[in-house]
């Protein structure tokens, strides 16, 4: 009995794909675009085309498929794409350049990730996010996007962002603390998240 | 897993993936081939290879530079000495050597295991790796002082031909780095002693110009302890006329490797 695409790992279907049955590519759109256009939603904020954006992100994925290797995890490969797309929309229409020398990327840093974070804190941290995370900066953002919306662990994240995985622990540390800054200075009353 | 996707509508998923699959089916996209991204791979590691050559090539050329013109010396001179290294220094080499060590670090962040690691670290380590193989070639192998020569008599031609030759004979002709006239730095062959006064003879341009250099009292850096009548010195400190108030005096136990031929005229 033949196995259907849903039970089909995404490396299956993106190895029929490479082989040339490309109607299996539209399987691969339907499990990533709601997670995509819900990263782009989060990380350009109020743009109408992130549609596009999504759409363009995944003809460029089918256009380089054949790069993908086998051996690695699509969900990485694909958040990437998407994730580039994003960042030359925002440096497109931004004054300010979004990329600047990164000092978290010039030192290792110990790597320490909670394997159960507490549920409270997550939904805390999403509640702060949807309100404050345009105030934040682009490295900030998308950072607690992937981790704290996406539930993307650090291994993956680095992968997206191309960094070392003990960036991307600072980097959501002082992510938070930026969050927290910034919910402070809109919400005075409230003094702990 | 899944969130609610309050800016995404079914329909507007739907839409998406209709409107990919009929650009796909439509525009006739065609995945590019395993061909295409394996040339992209090798090109890019052989510029990279090719560049870290170069990086090699220039930090060897550095070392050697700074071997032929005995400008090593000066960093066992003292604060001065050390001044003086760092004025003689090949400094425009160097900085083309860092935009390339630069261009190489940008380019190994392409691939998986450059991004993986820290940047600074990356850095470190090609520096490393450069400049410890500039040494190794510098100094296990005899290409420089063939090059040199080759360059400054004007040798056969090298046995690959695509002007290499010529490149290579124009990078050799500025290793050596003439002093400007009538510096009190010198290598010179000592004719007498007397206390610490050394009178030397200049041996760089074949003339008999006959110096007087006088060093300071209980100075470790400029002593004639251990020195002869005979033997070839590096002298630097300060000139007037025919005179040199040294700062420092070194013995020079294997002189320049190659000194200039005669029928060379002198830069």
């Amino acid at each position: 009995m033949a196995i259907s695409p849903i039970e089909k790992s995404d490396e299956e279907i993106v190895k029929l794909v490479q082989d040339g049955d490309s109607e299996q590519f539209g399987v691969l759109v339907e499990r990533y675009q709601a997670k995509l256009l819900r990263y782009g939603h989060k990380f350009l904020r109020a743009r109408e085309d992130i549609q596009d954006i999504v759409q363009d992100a995944f003809i460029s994925a089918y256009r380089n498929i054949k790069s993908f290797d086998l051996s690695q995890r699509f969900s990485p490969w694909i958040y990437r794409i998407a994730h580039n797309a994003f960042a030359n929309a925002l440096r497109k229409s931004s004054r300010n350049p979004l990329f600047f020398i990164d000092f978290d990327t010039l030192l290792s840093h110990p790597v320490y990730e909670d394997p159960e974070p507490r549920e409270k804190e997550r939904e805390e941290i999403k509640k702060y996010i949807d309100k404050t995370l345009e105030g934040l900066k682009p490295n900030y953002r998308e950072v607690l996007i992937l981790h704290y919306l996406e539930e993307l662990p650090y291994k993956e994240i680095a992968e997206i962002l191309q960094v070392p995985v003990g960036t991307i622990g600072v980097r959501i540390k002082r992510a938070k603390d930026a969050l927290k800054k910034a919910y402070l200075t809109q919400n005075p009353s409230h003094e702990s998240l | 897993m899944e969130h609610p996707t309050p800016h995404t509508p079914t329909n507007d998923t739907q839409d998406l993936k209709k409107n990919i699959l009929h650009r796909i089916h439509h525009e006739k996209l065609i995945m590019r081939p395993r061909l295409y991204f394996t040339v992209k791979l090798v090109i890019l590691a052989v510029i990279a290879l090719a560049v870290l050559l170069i990086s090699i090539f220039i930090f060897n050329f550095i070392l050697f530079s700074i071997r032929l013109n005995s400008h090593d010396v000066f960093l066992g001179f003292g604060p001065r000495g050390f001044l003086t290294f760092l004025y003689f220094f090949p400094w425009s080499w160097l900085i083309v050597d860092l935009i390339l060590i630069g261009g190489l670090e940008w380019l190994l962040r392409r691939f998986r295991f450059g991004y993986k690691i820290p940047i600074l670290y990356l850095l470190a380590g090609i520096l490393f790796a450069t400049v410890a193989l500039g040494f190794v070639f510098d100094r296990g192998t005899d290409w420089n002082d063939r090059m040199l020569r080759r360059a400054e008599l004007h040798h056969p031609p090298l046995p690959f031909n695509f002007h290499a030759e010529e490149m290579f004979e124009g990078v050799y002709r500025q290793a050596r780095r003439p002093l400007p006239p009538r510096s009190g730095i010198c290598k010179c062959i000592i004719v007498s002693i007397e206390k610490n006064v050394l009178t030397a003879q200049d041996t760089r341009t074949g003339t008999t110009t006959v110096l007087t250099i006088v060093l300071p009292l209980n100075d470790p850096h400029a002593t004639t302890t251990s020195l002869e009548v005979g033997d070839i010195v590096f002298i630097a400190g300060d000139r007037e006329n025919d005179s040199i108030r040294a700062f420092g005096v070194r013995k020079m136990i294997n002189p320049t490797p190659h000194p200039l031929p005669s029928t060379v005229p002198n830069p």
